[in-house]
């Protein structure tokens, strides 16, 4: 009986062992990797158009610049450095890639824009992204890579996102934002479709603490942080046209937990609840109180159907156990739901349309969605976005 | 009493590969998981080396490579400022040199990085990569 048992156990060991081993990667088990699938990507949908700004690469999210809606469809760059797509009003993420006979698994396939690309951006029926310090466009179907701008002399890293034709971004020597070693206070912007060069667009020493930034019409809105104060970020804001700086706030909401248009700043402070300021009396006021016993990590993001927290509850923190929360603009809760696939860095990745995209990594292509229909009717739940 | 012996020995030989086959198969399930890595091969029959090192707050990459050739590092990094939730992205490259080649990032004390990934070069050719977080 041992020895039927041992060996019985011994088969199971060595078929788990050899399933295992040879399990392929994400991409190679990837059936989309047939390499005629994104035949429609590239048709304009100009059903509902919008102004060149709305498709500005800082929209709300988790990553920054990494999902990019634009009028002819839904752009992810995933974190290995390929780009997805999605048709508008789908949930399926295709790579970007329509040449023959391309495994959709090497540099040279169409969606690869490299590891090291910041961000993608779109203007004017091109995509762009930068790679080091240089600015790259491509057609809306991955094809005809090139390019189009050299920012500076040097391997200087950088932060920034594409916005209305621009790429705004800050020089970080250091490597990255809050590093050690920076010492360019200059926020700079480049316009990607001629051949001007770079101009300083604003010199302050926030910029030295710079956290992010956003951009909402004529005014560039500064978030920087305050040494050993997790808590809050100050908040500035500069105007392009009359160049006035000012400060807003010294408690303001953190990255990933704020949001700018039209004079009002929306924010979440941890454990206190929601807040506004009025950009021209620099009053800010409580709109919610909020506070979870198990405080965690929250983020809030700023979407015209819903405000979503994100509440992160593993102590320490991790992305693996995330309860989203939908919040309407009068700030009542309307439904909630738990997202427990993440592994590694993963979780929300964008709204667009009826659906609310996450994934379990963001190495990945996006995998999860909400129908938003289903909000508040008591049977929110993830679907898996299948193949 | 052979038979006995005969019998024992059997179950010795199933208990060795009961033990091989579940190392095995604990490695192959486990994710690598490290904060260092050491690798060393030859390129066009020249040795070279690559040492790299993750830390929540520092990053760095070395490479020897005692060809002619001039040898580069990339890293590829994301990190997270702390009590925020926003992931970032970022990359930076070393000055080509021969010989020897370094790279290091040290974040601020708010920040910290969540994994990076090394390339190591010899001319334009990646010869070694490796993520570490």
């Amino acid at each position: 009986m041992i020895k039927k048992l041992s060996t019985l156990l011994i088969l199971v060991l060595a078929v788990g062992c050899l399933a295992s081993c040879n399990e392929p990667s994400l991409l190679e088990s990837n059936p989309n990797n047939t390499g005629n699938e994104s035949s429609s990507i590239g048709n304009l949908n100009t059903d509902s158009l919008k102004p060149e700004s709305y498709y500005t690469s800082s929209k709300q999210g988790i990553t920054i610049g990494k999902y990019l809606e634009t009028p002819y469809g839904t752009y992810y760059c995933s974190f290995d450095g390929y780009l997805y797509y999605s048709e508008k009003g789908n949930t399926k993420y295709i790579k970007l890639c329509n040449k023959p006979d391309c495994n959709h698994n090497s540099m040279d396939c169409n969606a690869y824009i490299s590891r090291s690309a910041i961000g993608i951006g779109y203007y004017d029926n091109k995509i762009y992204y930068e790679v080091w310090n240089n600015i790259n466009c491509m057609d809306m179907d991955g094809s005809n890579h090139k390019t189009v701008k050299t920012l500076y002399e040097g391997y200087d890293s950088n932060f920034g996102f594409f916005h209305n034709g621009y790429f705004y971004y800050v020089i970080t020597k250091g490597g990255c934002l809050g590093a050690i070693g920076n010492d360019d206070n200059n926020l700079y912007r480049v316009k990607v479709d001629d051949d001007s060069k770079p101009e300083i667009v604003l010199t302050n020493d926030a910029i030295l603490k710079i956290s992010l930034f956003m951009i909402d019409e004529d005014n560039i809105y500064i978030i920087a942080n305050i040494p050993d104060n997790s808590k809050f970020v100050s908040l500035y804001s500069y105007s392009t046209i009359s160049k006035i700086w000012s400060e807003l706030s010294d408690a303001f909401g953190g990255p990933g937990a704020y949001y700018i248009i039209d004079d009002t700043g929306y924010c979440y402070i941890n454990n206190k609840g929601f807040y506004e300021i009025d950009i021209d009396t620099k009053q800010m006021k409580q709109m919610k109180a909020l506070k979870f016993e198990n405080e965690g990590i929250c983020s809030a993001l700023y979407y015209p159907d819903y405000i979503y927290l994100i509440h992160y509850t593993n102590e320490p923190f991790d992305f693996l156990n995330q309860i989203l929360y939908i919040y309407d603009w009068d700030y009542n809760l309307i439904d909630s739901v738990e997202f427990d696939k993440a592994y590694g860095t993963g979780g929300f990745v964008g709204d667009v349309d009826g659906y609310i995209i996450f994934t379990s990594n963001f190495d990945v292509k996006p995998e999860y969605y909400i129908d938003k229909s289903e909000i508040g009717t008591g049977n929110l739940m993830f679907h898996k976005i299948e193949d | 009493m052979k038979s006995k012996n005969k019998m024992k020995f059997k179950y010795k030989k199933s208990l060795s590969m009961l033990v091989i086959l579940v190392i095995l198969l604990s490695y192959s399930i486990i994710p690598v998981s490290a904060s260092s890595d050491y690798y060393e091969s030859t390129y066009n029959y020249y040795n070279y080396d690559c040492r790299s090192n993750f830390g929540t707050n520092e990053l760095s990459g070395e490479m020897n490579y005692a060809g002619p050739t001039r040898i580069n590092i990339a890293i590829d990094y994301s990190y997270m400022h702390s009590g925020y939730l926003t992931v970032h992205t970022g990359s930076a490259i070393a000055f080509p040199q021969t010989s020897f080649v370094g790279i290091i990032a040290t974040i601020n004390i708010d920040y910290y990085f969540t994994s990076c990934n090394y390339s190591y070069l010899i001319g334009a050719n990646t010869v070694y990569s490796v993520g570490l977080f």
